[in-house]
């Protein structure tokens, strides 16, 4: 289904803040090109944190981390043949939209990346017009970003990665804060771009939305270990699993019929982790 | 819903990397070093509260105690007029910081950096005779038969009395902001009738100053992950205008939402806190102690040294 070239790989990553609070510890992980792959965990289990040193915007002395071929360091990132080349690659759309958001308006936000390419200007204007006409943003090209809605921020700071048409995209919480329609069109976007061949790592812990945008879903434990990793679906029915990791509550029960038949809430047994990845579907 | 009319040209693949030809290394750009100041502030303050947390002489006693007694004993050293008094002081302070668990290394750091950079380039002039005449002491430049530029030792004298007033000074309220935290430093303030606006704004001000800081650390971070090509100087003052720009507009728009938050809380535009804590015994002992101190202090630096 996917291609075989492996588009991140993950050995024994481990990674902590300055200040000593461990944000990630022992991760095993790899991504092939074209998989639509969603980090999912609580709040603080590190997947932000993750997808920034996969990003090159952070660096672990635990582990390695190599990226289209090529062990991200400090050192190489620090190389701007190499950094331009990785970062017109792989595209990072943050939480914030107000952060990423930095130009005083849409059209220039767009045309940031482009413009540092030193694309021609005609080439600039077809690129950002193209971008403007697929997310339809037409009547916010002149808007400062000030202006915007929580959607057509979200929409934008999408935009302004895609102009540079990386092959893999890194998603953070893409959908929060979200109305109904606009997390829909966000979804088909996705979509759409991994059919086209893009790679795309969403960070979540938005369930509902799980299997639209992902086949493959990495569990992250509160204690910032890879707990568990497979299809979504079985992830989705393992229930202990994700009260083990907070990402639902006893009382929850999924909108869609429970594999053992009925519907949650039910009482449940948690067996420790102990930092082990969970049972039955874990790779061999 | 109806599918996106994706453009050829994003669904062409860029390829593999291609190989590293050149050596060259990026320039470390501003929005890199911005980040690194941005994380820079908060370890320093992460620090600063660990020290805080410790379990030490200062970090016992009521901050509005400590508070009082830090502003007596700058108070008294700015009244000294002797080299020994001032230098006792400065002992005194270092020997305090010990006993609170302040790590000596970062003490010093704190107060020596600042002191040498800011007094001494001040007072520096006064050390000449050109400026400030007296006895000369070194002779460094003769020129005529009776023009000579030299250190006097009036000037010498001065600049060191002025040297270990400031570091005095210094280390006091460096030792009381680094064993306080700063919720409680505020506070503090309330027990030399600092009025209670200030001390909410203060408050407000440091919680938010956070906010901002993240959300510029965000913003630079956004910036370096879409930085794939070299920008000229005037590009890239455009983006920190900008940022100023964006916080500026986040602030206003927080400062909008802290109020509303406020007002439906039941504020009424006077700020109440919840009582001090009470002071207890030790808080009184040292209080004695410090005004003693100070006024043996004073007696030595007027009648003995």
């Amino acid at each position: 289904m996917f291609g075989e070239e492996v588009v991140f790989k993950l050995k024994d990553v481990g990674f902590s803040y300055p200040s000593g609070e461990k944000a990630l510890e022992g991760i095993n992980l790899s991504v092939r090109r074209g998989e639509k792959v969603a980090l999912l965990g609580a709040n603080g289990s590190g997947k932000s944190t993750l997808l920034k040193l996969l990003n090159g915007l952070l660096f672990t002395r635990e582990g390695t981390i190599e990226a289209l071929g090529q062990v991200l360091s400090e050192k190489i990132m620090a190389n701007e043949e190499f950094s331009f080349a990785f970062r017109r690659r792989v595209g990072f759309v943050f939480q914030k939209a107000d952060a990423q958001l930095f130009n005083s308006n849409v059209r220039e936000e767009i045309a940031f990346g482009p413009v540092q390419l030193g694309w021609p200007a005609a080439e600039v204007n077809r690129v950002v017009d193209d971008v403007i006409s697929m997310l339809n943003l037409d009547r916010l090209r002149d808007r400062p970003p000030f202006r915007l809605s929580g959607g057509e921020k979200r929409l934008v700071a999408l935009a302004s990665v895609l102009s540079l048409n990386p092959d893999v995209l890194l998603l953070d919480e893409p959908t929060s804060g979200l109305d109904p329609r606009t997390q829909r069109r966000l979804i088909r976007l996705i979509q759409q771009l991994n059919e086209a061949g893009k790679t795309i790592i969403v960070a979540t812990h938005n369930l509902e939305i799980l299997q639209e945008i992902a086949d493959r879903a990495i569990v992250f434990s509160e204690d910032h270990h890879l707990v568990a990793e497979g299809p979504c679906e079985q992830v989705l029915s393992n229930i202990d699993l994700l009260v083990q990791v907070n990402l639902v509550d006893e009382e929850f029960h999924l909108h869609h019929p429970h594999p053992h038949g009925g519907h949650a809430p039910r009482p449940v047994t948690v067996p420790p982790f102990n930092g082990k990845k969970a049972g039955f579907f874990t790779k061999p | 819903m109806a599918d996106f009319q994706i453009p050829e040209w994003l669904l062409q693949s860029r390829g593999p990397l291609p190989p590293i030809t050149s050596s060259k290394k990026a320039r470390r750009s501003f929005a890199q070093k911005s980040i690194d100041g941005f994380s820079g502030f908060l370890m320093d303050d992460f620090y600063a509260e660990r020290i805080a947390a410790k379990k030490g002489l200062m970090q016992g006693l009521h901050p509005g105690i400590k508070v009082v007694t830090s502003l007596i004993l700058i108070f008294v050293a700015s009244c000294m007029h002797n080299w020994v008094s001032l230098l006792l002081i400065n002992v005194y302070v270092l020997l305090l910081a010990y006993l609170s668990a302040v790590p000596l290394r970062i003490f010093l750091k704190r107060v020596w950096v600042f002191v040498p950079l800011f007094t001494v380039i001040i007072v520096l002039p006064t050390l000449f005779n050109v400026v400030r005449p007296g006895e000369p002491l070194v002779v460094l430049l003769q020129y005529g038969s009776h023009h000579q530029l030299a250190i006097t030792r009036q000037g010498a004298q001065s600049m060191v009395l002025f040297v270990l007033r400031v570091a005095a000074c210094v280390s006091i309220a460096v030792l009381l902001t680094l064993t306080t935290r700063w919720a409680y430093l505020l506070r503090g303030f309330s027990m030399i009738r600092v009025p209670t606006i200030f001390i909410k704004i203060l408050e407000m001000t440091y919680r938010y100053i956070y906010v901002l800081l993240h959300s510029a650390g965000d913003m630079f971070e956004a910036r370096l992950s879409r930085t794939v090509g070299r920008m000229s100087t005037g590009e890239q003052q455009k983006f920190v205008g900008n940022t100023m720009g964006s916080l500026w507009t986040i602030a206003l728009g927080l400062s909008d939402e802290v109020h509303a938050a406020m007002l439906s809380r039941g504020y009424t535009g006077t700020p109440r806190t919840l009582t001090n804590s009470r002071l207890r015994g030790l808080d009184w002992v040292w209080t004695v102690f410090i005004v003693l101190i100070s006024i043996i202090l004073i007696g030595g630096d007027r009648l003995v040294w």
